[in-house]
């Protein structure tokens, strides 16, 4: 039988999922060469997970950075209930990062009881037919996230670029010679930080410049 | 009408060792332990509701991996030779205690009972299922099932297909052994995300369970709490586990089977009896292990354990049994004037608990039986009978909830067990992807899919005593599934309580090496040897590489690691199932599988004859 494919291991992963209400798992693994090619390309660029919950109301919902240490690990992320996403890579000093792995959406498990108290009834002799499945409310968000293997997705807003004009991992310019100044790990509440501008407040000059 | 509807629902199940060799395995011994201490216990129970026409219902859910395991002729015959060496130690002891006479009369209870034991096992032809399916058919027991391999279901499902499989397989492998669908589906350690519930009914599955919170926490404000089910919008019913009834029974201060009475689990001979006067049950060179030969009781927090009395254990029994039943009537009763209906309340259990860590426990459920029977208020029916009564139930999908500590998925996805995770996930993708390739190359074949896949011929089952391992043929050095000098105190009979918190150091991050790679040419078959057809070998080779990769998915092995109970045993038994799936899927894949080899691991490793590899591909 003809089955061609490589060993899927060898691929970058990262798995988000809930494990607690108000607990969020990321593990990630990623492959020491693919590690040691991103860093090298960003040699001013810190290893980071960038956490995004794309359940709000948000067109671009704000992202929190978390640095990280090495190509594998566990990370647990105390957050509050919604739906996230996350990627993983180098992030730039001006912001940018060089995914290397994206998650699928993971719900954070709830911690309280549902507000909706409103009552339904299913009479299971008869279940009614199930439609297709509800979509997630970011799923605009979700589908850029998806172009291609691992896109970098738009840094400004407005309308979204065409699929064929998004830049490949490690394309962009090295910046300037800046000072890093990304943010440390927890929520950015500030409205004006939208996605996928963890950093944006923190931009620099040059990049302003640029 | 009775005031209170009180589901008991018990959960057996055990995860899949086999040891290929001439001897059992340490490991091995805790199936026997469970034969002996709780399914032949509560198979007797069962028997005598039916003998003596008690009218309950209760659910019990074998697991796929434990239902293999009852009925495979080697792991059977091995039990059958552990109880008749149980009775021969017992038989020996009562000689040894004959100076002190409080135990020397415990010892020949226990003579009695473990001779008693292996003759019951050996009048049933050393097989139980027959006995739960007959069971069933005189309508006491309501059997669900799980999943295939007791797959941890929300963290498998970074793999869609991963999970569904799980949920497919144990589905199809409960009706192939029982000839009917489940009606209900246990999810392992009530481990659920929405969504599940769609595979749920694709099983054929009208009910599951889940924990208290995640009823509790629903999308919809749950209008009777835990005290009715309620259905997800495909119209599968979500039963809940009820909190206090849950503590009567699992709390380690609150819980009957702590009562000073009862007997002392880690009071064993096995740990304080030089090996040499073990005889045949001695653990191997370094370990210690329970036989189930205990002479003490509970007594108290600290000191001396005193003598056991079988007397006083029953009339706590009688005390406990009734107990529990007033507290389900009051807690019903308190609900009843908001309900439309008789409350429900739901007592899951692992089964295990009953018989091996309690060993009052099946004593206790046959009180709890007479009982309830007897009452005229609390009615004891599975929920498949309550949903056949109450037909419409408020729609609410539960919340992402377990029964393992912190509610949610962390005893099984941690620091200690994070390294299992990728590599189950790239296993199942590899999976998913051979099972489409070996779909496609068959239908391109003009052969009917699957057509490899169908249950084997009944003699083609592995001789009683195959000396296999799983990969003896291989010169890669592989540790073989043979027992280690484990340092074991206990066995996982007694530690899936789902409230242990325990925490170990943090390993680094780690990947199995898939190092392993098939020969180039089939060179190990002696030429005269016949060469099945080439697509027939791939076929078996994917439904092998099946098989490890859902033995490895097992939700036991990072339990046990976690937990630091036969962790070293747990992990070399993920790291040995994904090793041999590495190997099949290379070969598989390269149309390189070696005839002989291949046939090693089967007989090796052989459970779920009839798997249907194309499970994955969808």
């Amino acid at each position: 039988m003809g089955c061609d494919g490589g060993a899927t291991d060898l691929l970058p992963r990262l798995l988000l999922t809930g494990i607690a209400p108000g607990r969020l798992c990321a593990l990630w693994s990623v492959p020491a060469a693919a590690w040691r090619r991103a860093l090298a390309r960003a040699p001013r660029g810190r290893a980071a997970l960038r956490l995004y919950r794309v359940d709000a109301s948000d067109r671009n919902p704000p992202g929190t950075v978390f640095f990280i240490d090495g190509p594998g690990a566990l990370r647990t992320l105390d957050v509050r209930e919604g739906v996230f996403v996350a990627e993983v890579g180098v992030l730039r000093p001006d912001g940018r990062m060089d995914r290397l792995a994206a998650s699928d959406p993971a719900t954070v498990p709830a911690a309280e009881e549902s507000p909706d108290i409103s009552l339904a009834i299913v009479d299971v002799r008869h279940p009614p037919q199930e439609g297709p499945p509800t979509p997630l409310p970011a799923a605009r968000f979700l589908r850029l996230f998806a172009l291609g293997r691992h896109p970098q997705p738009s840094v400004r807003r407005g309308p979204a670029r065409p699929a064929g004009s998004v830049p490949a991992v490690g394309q962009y310019p090295e910046p300037g010679p800046v000072v890093p100044q990304a943010p440390s790990g927890g929520h950015e509440t500030d409205a004006e930080s939208g996605w996928p501008l963890a950093c944006r407040r923190r931009r620099t000059g040059a990049e302003d410049a640029a | 009408m009775p005031a209170a509807c009180l589901s008991l629902i018990l959960h057996a199940h055990l995860p899949y060792i086999r040891h290929a060799g001439d001897a059992a395995s340490f490991e091995e011994r805790w199936l026997f332990e469970a034969v002996a201490q709780c399914y032949l216990p509560l198979l007797r129970v069962f028997e005598g509701l039916v003998r003596d026409g008690i009218r309950v219902r209760i659910a019990l859910s074998l697991s796929p991996t434990l239902a293999e395991m009852l009925d495979d002729p080697l792991l059977m015959d091995r039990c059958a030779h552990h109880l008749g060496a149980l009775a021969d130690l017992a038989a020996r002891e009562t000689v040894r205690t004959r100076a002190d006479a409080r135990f020397h009369r415990l010892a020949l209870a226990h003579r009695d009972a473990f001779a008693a034991l292996a003759a019951d096992f050996d009048a049933r032809g050393r097989r139980l299922l027959p006995a739960f399916a007959a069971l069933r058919d005189a309508g006491l027991l309501d059997l669900l099932t799980t999943a295939a391999t007791h797959g941890h279901l929300p963290l498998l499902g970074a793999v869609p297909s991963a999970a569904r499989a799980q949920v497919r397989l144990g589905a199809s492998s409960h009706r192939r052994r029982f000839g009917a669908a489940a009606g209900g589906f246990w999810p392992p350690e009530l481990a659920y995300r929405p969504g599940m519930e769609r595979d749920f009914a694709a099983a054929g599955a009208r009910w599951f369970c889940v924990e208290t919170h995640g009823l509790l926490r629903a999308s919809t404000r749950p209008q009777h709490g835990t005290f009715a089910p309620v259905a997800c919008p495909n119209g599968v019913a979500a039963f809940a586990r009820d909190p206090d009834l849950a503590r009567r029974v699992w709390d380690a201060r609150l819980g009957y089977p702590g009562d000073p009475w009862y007997r002392e689990y880690h009071r064993d001979i096995g740990y304080e009896l030089p090996p040499d006067a073990l005889g045949a049950l001695a653990a191997p060179p370094g370990a210690r292990g329970p036989t189930g030969i205990k002479y003490h009781r509970v007594t108290g927090g600290e000191g001396d354990k005193r003598p056991y009395d079988p007397s006083r254990a029953a009339a706590k029994v009688g005390e406990h049994a009734a107990d529990f039943l007033r507290r389900a009537a009051e807690r019903c009763m308190a609900a009843a004037g908001a309900m439309d209906r008789p409350a429900h309340v739901t007592a899951p259990f692992d089964a295990e608990l009953f018989g091996h860590w309690w060993h009052e426990g099946p004593a206790w459920i046959d009180a709890v039986a007479r009982l309830a029977a007897g009452s005229g208020v609390v009615e004891m029916l599975s929920p498949s009978d309550y949903l056949d009564r109450h037909p419409r139930l408020q729609r609410a999908t539960p919340a992402e909830s377990s029964w393992g500590a912190g509610g949610g998925h962390e005893t099984w996805l941690n620091e200690a067990t994070a390294w299992i995770w990728p590599s189950l996930h790239d296993a199942a993708r590899r999976m998913e992807r051979l099972a489409r390739e070996t779909r496609r190359t068959t239908n391109s074949e003009h052969r009917t899919p699957n057509i490899e896949l169908h249950p084997p011929d009944p003699g083609s089952r592995p001789p009683l005593s195959a000396p296999c391992s799983p990969l003896p043929a291989l010169r890669s050095p592989l540790p073989a599934l043979r027992s280690s000098p484990l340092a074991l105190r206990s066995s996982p009979l007694a530690l899936r309580s789902p409230t242990s918190d325990f925490r170990l150091p943090t390993p680094a991050l780690r990947l199995p090496t898939s190092d392993l790679r098939p020969p180039s040419s089939d060179s190990r078959l002696p030429p005269s040897a016949p060469r099945p057809p080439t697509s027939a070998l791939v076929a078996r080779a994917v439904r092998q590489a099946a098989r490890h990769l859902l033995l490895a998915q097992a939700s036991d092995w990072p339990f046990m690691i976690r937990n630091g109970r036969a962790a070293d045993f747990a992990e070399r038994m993920v790291r040995d199932h994904l090793r041999c799936f590495d190997y099949l899927e290379h070969a598989a894949r390269h149309g390189r599988v070696n005839a002989r080899r291949l046939a090693e691991m089967e007989r090796a490793c052989p459970p779920f004859p009839g798997l249907d590899a194309g499970g994955f591909a969808d």
